[in-house]
Parts: C-alpha cells; sequence; structure tokens
C-alpha cells in the first residue's frame, strides 16, 4: 500500500528516519564540509538560475541575436495578445493535450488491467506494450507514422478499401493533428507500468470481501481499484499534462519545422522555437517561454486543487 | 591521517567544480582590433548544404590550401534549415565564422545589423570587375556590398518528357506554352496514365513560383522600398489557377501525394509521381539523375506572351564576410578563389549554379556533364531575353515564403477560396515586409 505518494510517508520528522539516534551537537568542522559537498549543487544551480534570470529579461526585450537586446517594456505581451499565430498554436496545443492526455491513461490504464490479470508472460507483454513509449517522439517512429498516414500509407489504403478516399491524413490540415494524437495515444507505456505497479500492491482481500457482498467486476474496479489507485491516476495525469503541453518533436518532424499543413501542428514550443531560432526573435521567444511556465504552473496547481475531490489518499 | 586524505579529496574536488563553472562562463571574445595579417592566418568557412557540396568545396579549397601553406582553413556545414539556426547562435555568442553562405533572404537580416563587412573595404583582394554589375548589385544594400554573389540560377519547370512518351501525350512546345497549354497538356497526362501519374504539381504556395507569375502581369512581390507590388486582383487569379488546374484534373488535391523531402530523390518530380513541376535550374542534374534521363528544363507557362518575362536570373547564393573576422584580407583572398578562379571552379562544378563570372563559367563549361551544360545552356539562353532585375530580398521575406506556405496548403484543402487567400497573403505582405 505504499505505491501511494502520500507525502507523510516521506517526510516524517527527521529523528524516525534516523532510527531514534539521540541529537549530536554538529560541530562547525561538519558544517563546514556540508557546505563544500554541496558546492556541486551551488555551481549547477547556478547554470539554471543565471540563464533562468536572463530569459525574464529578455522578455522585455527586442532581441535578434545579432545585435545587444533592447529594453521594450510590455511590447511583447502586447504582441502575444494579438497575434493569431500564438493564438492557433495555444488552440492546437491545447486540443492535444486535452484529447490525448485522458486517452492514453484511459488506454494505460485499461491495458495495466488486463496485464494485471496474472497472465503467462507477463513480462513479455510488459515489454512489448512499453516498447512505443521508449520510441514515441523519437524521429525515427514520427517518420514511421508520416509513412503509415501518407498519401500511399497502409491507413490511407484500408481507409480507401472502404471507398473512403482521404489522401494523406498528415498533408490534411483537418487530420494531421489527430495523426499526432493517436501516435501519443499508442505510446502508454510509461503510465502503463505505474499503474500496472500501483494495481498490484490493491490487497486481494477487498475484493474477496467484496466478492462475498456480490459486487461484481465493475462495480469492484469502480469501488475499490480506482479509489486505492486515485494517487498513481493523478501522479500520471500531472506529468502527462506537463509533458503534453511541452509537445515539440512530433510537430517539428512530421511538418519539417514549418508547423504545417496551415498551421495544424503548429505546437506552442514549435511556434516558439521558430520565433527565436528561425526568425531571430529571441525576446518574443523567451516571452513566450514565461507564458508556457505560467500555464503549465496554472494548469499543475488547478489539478493539485482538484485532487482533494477525488484522489483519495490512504493513512 | 584518513581524515587529512578525506580533506584533500574535498579540497581537490571544490577546484575542480570551479575550474569547470569558470571555464563555463569564459571564450566569448568580441572583436579584436584589425590586425596586419602577416604570419600564419586561421579562417573558418561554413556553407549549407549536402555531402557532395561539401566534397567540391572541400576540394577547392585544398587547392587554396596548397598554394598557400600559411593559411589554416577551417570549414563546418549543414543541411536545411538547421544551418541559418546555427549560424545565428554563432553570432549571438561572439563566435561568427570568418566567411559564410547567406541566403537571398537572409542576407539583409544579418547585414541591416551590421554583422557583415562591407566587401568595398576588401576590394583589393577581390576582382569584381570581372562579375557583371546586374549580379553584382543583388548583393547590395545602401550602397555597401554585403554579399558576393557564389552563382547564378534561375526557376524554371522541369518537365519530365519520358512520361509524356510514355502514355502518349504530345509534350507542348516548352518555350511558347502558355498557362493553358500547360493545364491542358498536364490534364491529358493524368487521364492518360488512368491516374497513375499526375501532369504537374502545381505549385500554388511557392513563393517564387507566384513571384514568376506576378511578374508576367506586370507586377512583383514587393519593390525597391520593400512593399508589396502586387495587386489583390492578380495574387487572386493565381490561386484561382491552380484551381483550374485542380479540377481539370491537371494536379492533384491536396493530400493526394506524398511530400516525402526536399531533395531530388525524395520529391515528387524525382520519383516520377509528377511530371512537371518549378526547379531550380543548378539542380537540374540531380533531378535527371535520379529519374534516369528524360527530363527538360523549360519556361515557366505563359512567358512568350507576358507582357513582361516573369523568370529572371538570380543568385544562387552570396558569400559574405563577417565583421569581426580577424583575418579580413585573408578571407577575402578565399572568396576572390572561390568566385573568380577557374581550376577550384572546375572543381566546385555547378553546386551553387553557374558561376557569376562568365569568363569562369565559359571556362569551366566544357568539362561539365552534360546535364550541367544543359542548365547552363538553359540559363545562358534565359539571359539573352528580356529580363527584369531581381530586387534584393527585402527583411521579412523568409517570413512571407512561410506565410504563403500556409495560405497554399489551406486553398489545396479548400478551407479558403482564391479570393480569400489572395486577400490573406496581401495582408501577410504588408505585416510581413519591410519588418
Amino acid at each position: 500500500m505504499v505505491v501511494t505518494l502520500d507525502t507523510t510517508t516521506l517526510s516524517g520528522s527527521p529523528r524516525a528516519i534516523a532510527g531514534g539516534e539521540p541529537p549530536r551537537r554538529r560541530s562547525r568542522r561538519n558544517d563546514r564540509s556540508a557546505y563544500i559537498f554541496l558546492l556541486p549543487w551551488f555551481g549547477g544551480m547556478l547554470l539554471t538560475v543565471v540563464p533562468f534570470g536572463i530569459s525574464l529579461y529578455l522578455a522585455f526585450t527586442d532581441y535578434n541575436l545579432l545585435t545587444p537586446p533592447t529594453f521594450t517594456g510590455f511590447e511583447n505581451i502586447e504582441r502575444m495578445i494579438s497575434d493569431p499565430k500564438l493564438h492557433q498554436s495555444l488552440a492546437v496545443t491545447f486540443t492535444y493535450t486535452f484529447i490525448s492526455v485522458p486517452l492514453s491513461l484511459a488506454a494505460a490504464l485499461a491495458v495495466a488491467v488486463l496485464l494485471n490479470k496474472g497472465i503467462r508472460g507477463l513480462s513479455i507483454y510488459r515489454s512489448v506494450f512499453y516498447l512505443p513509449s521508449l520510441l514515441g517522439s523519437s524521429v525515427a517512429v514520427v517518420m514511421l507514422w508520416s509513412a503509415i498516414f501518407g498519401a500511399d500509407g497502409i491507413i490511407t489504403r484500408f481507409l480507401a478499401f472502404f471507398g473512403v478516399q482521404a489522401g494523406s491524413l498528415i498533408q490534411n490540415p483537418d487530420t494531421a493533428l489527430g495523426v499526432l494524437i493517436s501516435l501519443q495515444v499508442w505510446t502508454f507505456g510509461a503510465p502503463m507500468v505505474i499503474f500496472l505497479a500501483a494495481l498490484r500492491q490493491v490487497p486481494t482481500m477487498y475484493y474477496e470481501a467484496a466478492s462475498v457482498d456480490g459486487a461484481g467486476r465493475w462495480r469492484q474496479f469502480r469501488s475499490i481499484t480506482l479509489p486505492l489507485i486515485s494517487p498513481v491516476i493523478f501522479f500520471n495525469l500531472v506529468l502527462a499534462m506537463i509533458g503534453a503541453l511541452q509537445t515539440f518533436t512530433q510537430g517539428y518532424v512530421m511538418s519539417n519545422g514549418s508547423g504545417g499543413p496551415a498551421n495544424s501542428t503548429l505546437f506552442y514550443n514549435l511556434y516558439l522555437y521558430q520565433q527565436g531560432f528561425t526568425g531571430f526573435d529571441m525576446g518574443y521567444a523567451s516571452a513566450m517561454a514565461w507564458l508556457l511556465l505560467i500555464i503549465i504552473a496554472a494548469f499543475t496547481g488547478i489539478n493539485f486543487f482538484a485532487q482533494r475531490y477525488w484522489v483519495h489518499y490512504e493513512s | 591521517m584518513t581524515s587529512r586524505l578525506r580533506r584533500r579529496l574535498t579540497v581537490a574536488a571544490t577546484l575542480t567544480t570551479a575550474a569547470l563553472a569558470l571555464s563555463a562562463c569564459g571564450s566569448a571574445a568580441g572583436g579584436a582590433p584589425e590586425a596586419d595579417e602577416t604570419g600564419p592566418q586561421t579562417v573558418e568557412i561554413v556553407w549549407k548544404g549536402d555531402a557532395t557540396r561539401a566534397a567540391a568545396i572541400e576540394a577547392a579549397l585544398d587547392l587554396y590550401r596548397e598554394k598557400n601553406p600559411d593559411v589554416t582553413i577551417k570549414t563546418d556545414f549543414q543541411s536545411g534549415d538547421e544551418y541559418l539556426q546555427k549560424l545565428a547562435i554563432r553570432f549571438a555568442s561572439n563566435d561568427a565564422p570568418d566567411l559564410m553562405r547567406q541566403e537571398r533572404d537572409s542576407l539583409r537580416d544579418y547585414s541591416d545589423r551590421g554583422t557583415l563587412l562591407d566587401l568595398h573595404t576588401v576590394e583589393d583582394e577581390i576582382d569584381f570587375d570581372s562579375i557583371p554589375d546586374t549580379i553584382l548589385g543583388a548583393g547590395e544594400v545602401g550602397g555597401k556590398l554585403y554579399g558576393l554573389v557564389g552563382g547564378i540560377t534561375s526557376w524554371s519547370m522541369g518537365v519530365n518528357t519520358a512520361l509524356f512518351e510514355e502514355y502518349g501525350v504530345e509534350v507542348p512546345d516548352l518555350e511558347e506554352w502558355s498557362w493553358d497549354d500547360y493545364i491542358d497538356s498536364a490534364a491529358e497526362l493524368t487521364k492518360a496514365s488512368g491516374g497513375a501519374v499526375w501532369g504537374t504539381d502545381f505549385p500554388v504556395g511557392d513563393i517564387s513560383s507566384m513571384g514568376i507569375f506576378l511578374r508576367q502581369q506586370g507586377e512583383d512581390l514587393w519593390d525597391e522600398d520593400g512593399e508589396p507590388a502586387f495587386t489583390e486582383a492578380t495574387a487572386t487569379e493565381w490561386f484561382e489557377l491552380w484551381q483550374e488546374a485542380k479540377d481539370a484534373g491537371a494536379t492533384p488535391p491536396g493530400g493526394a501525394i506524398d511530400v516525402l523531402g526536399a531533395a531530388a530523390d525524395q520529391s515528387a518530380l524525382g520519383r516520377g509521381v509528377v511530371a512537371s513541376t518549378i526547379i531550380p535550374t543548378n539542380a537540374y542534374a540531380s533531378y535527371d539523375a535520379t529519374l534516369g534521363g528524360g527530363l527538360e528544363i523549360a519556361y515557366f507557362p505563359g512567358e512568350a506572351t507576358a507582357k513582361q518575362r516573369g523568370q529572371q536570373i538570380i543568385p544562387s547564393m552570396f558569400w559574405s564576410i563577417s565583421a569581426s573576422s580577424k583575418s579580413p584580407k585573408t578571407t577575402a583572398s578565399i572568396l576572390d578563389f572561390l568566385v573568380n578562379d577557374v581550376e577550384a571552379n572546375k572543381l566546385l562544378g555547378g553546386t551553387h549554379g553557374q558561376p557569376a563570372n562568365p569568363k569562369v563559367a565559359e571556362a569551366v563549361a566544357e568539362d561539365l556533364s552534360a546535364d550541367d551544360q544543359a542548365s547552363f545552356a538553359h540559363l545562358i539562353q534565359l539571359s539573352e531575353e528580356d529580363l527584369t532585375a531581381p530586387i534584393p530580398d527585402p527583411a521579412g521575406a523568409a517570413e512571407l515564403r512561410s506565410e504563403l506556405t500556409t495560405i497554399g496548403d489551406q486553398v489545396t484543402f479548400g478551407q479558403i477560396t482564391p479570393a480569400e487567400a489572395a486577400k490573406q497573403f496581401l495582408a501577410a505582405a504588408e505585416s510581413t515586409l519591410g519588418s
């Protein structure tokens, strides 16, 4: 039952963790070596915090990479408000997130439940289902996907067999994003493995008790499994949403970096990249990066707020 | 004993960390004062292209290295969009290469920001007189010369006559053909092949093609001031022409053919899926080789009867020297070698199109492959027509190019009408050009 993300098991008092050892006076020498050992961490933090601060400054400048940045106040922010391409990229990213995340989590949970039935060769199935996740956002798989959904691809021919002349689903602005969503759903391996671990932690005695009381499979799943693994669902949900909001590779590879056809796969991060590295507008790109940070923080915050209504922690 | 050892280890670890942190911060030098360039020099050259081009350029540079043992030449290249992205980062981190390739639509981005050397300042090293003024002028911005044309080319029509013959369709007159001839013959070919191939891939979202069409109507994409130089009505005609070609079955509807990539063997023309489309003349050899022969270079449809010629002789690329180069004279002498030396250009072949220096072009021609000779011949024939001089790309041209790609996609998938497309394109031109 320790699969839960319950922080209380982790954040018990230091004494409890140290095993009840009596407190010892810390010597100054110990302090010093502690700081020395922390130095690499401080160094690493500098490498993160400094660029972080610089990008915050750049967000309020006009910076073309070639000449020094000039401070422009809130100009970038005003531009973001009236930039139709930015709004398009947000629409693409939100559509992608709100469709692909629930679908891929549902798929992951469904497969995990099936695999939890104690079938033979579980480890093989687990590996097979996990495999796509290892490859998912890699260039090779996106290329493969492009071939499958292209004008001459298997799916397109399959549809043609039923009289649907769809043409290339990748070049069609109405379907290109759908292809990418299906790719994302296909790579459900990582949450599946975590779900599987959680499912195996649910004590069988609950199910035994429930079936004695006459509860069916579905009822057991709803009333026992779901509440008990809800912290893991929450964990997967938060991670998947953050990941989906930051999608870049799939859109870049499938559209050759353009976000096409007709901006239908122009993910927010892809547009940000275009602004910074092909449009030489690093100031605007920095401002966009901060907006993304705020968006992700907001969604994560909402998730954490909403969890009190549906996540069940055992304590 | 052990505690002392431990302490020593911690100190060592600390120092290493500090050293690593310091080395990460260093290395930003900035423009050093101009040296007199005596003694050994190091020059870095970067360009965009594939391995074949790299081999040609390296061969030419080896010749220079042999003659100038004091000069160390470092090189780097990327193909595709990665090239300009890396270049921008290098300029941003004060690590600009000495000599670099610039595109027609990137030259202004760099020259406007004072990052390129005015080549007039190193004119002792470069023979400009050998290059016709009209060609040289393409690299000028505000009276200063920021890019030297590395070669000339044109956008022309590539027509796979082998496919026409295979399906028994008569090839139209490729010099005199009108837009109607073009669409009719392509539609006939699609029909004759039973849908196995398409007669053409009408380049509706391609800015170079649209530019040719606009000039044929007496307009252009932009004028000298970097303002849009076309009317919404003429732009509408262009998008309607695609509609007409699609309705006739000459060109495929959106999504009917796969676009695998930009290289000849990935293109629809190179794979024999379509029988004609726009190609850069200097790429003719690689397309024809991919197809195993049968490709012809044609004038654009409508050229013979147009108000003015739409096709132009254009620079295929520019060589530019960075303003922060520590060896501008040496770099300029390499640049001169690449552009004006006959032996160097024999090794370069047709990779950058026809050499901008006519004498060099003539001397090189006889050593070229038959395909390269054909594309050179096409350029020479074209140059004898009454052409308009290309107006250098204004800032924002690259962005407008990608806007048109998007609008073209929307038209081919029927999301917008030709009239709406024209309206959008004009609006895009007004907002992106000159910015």
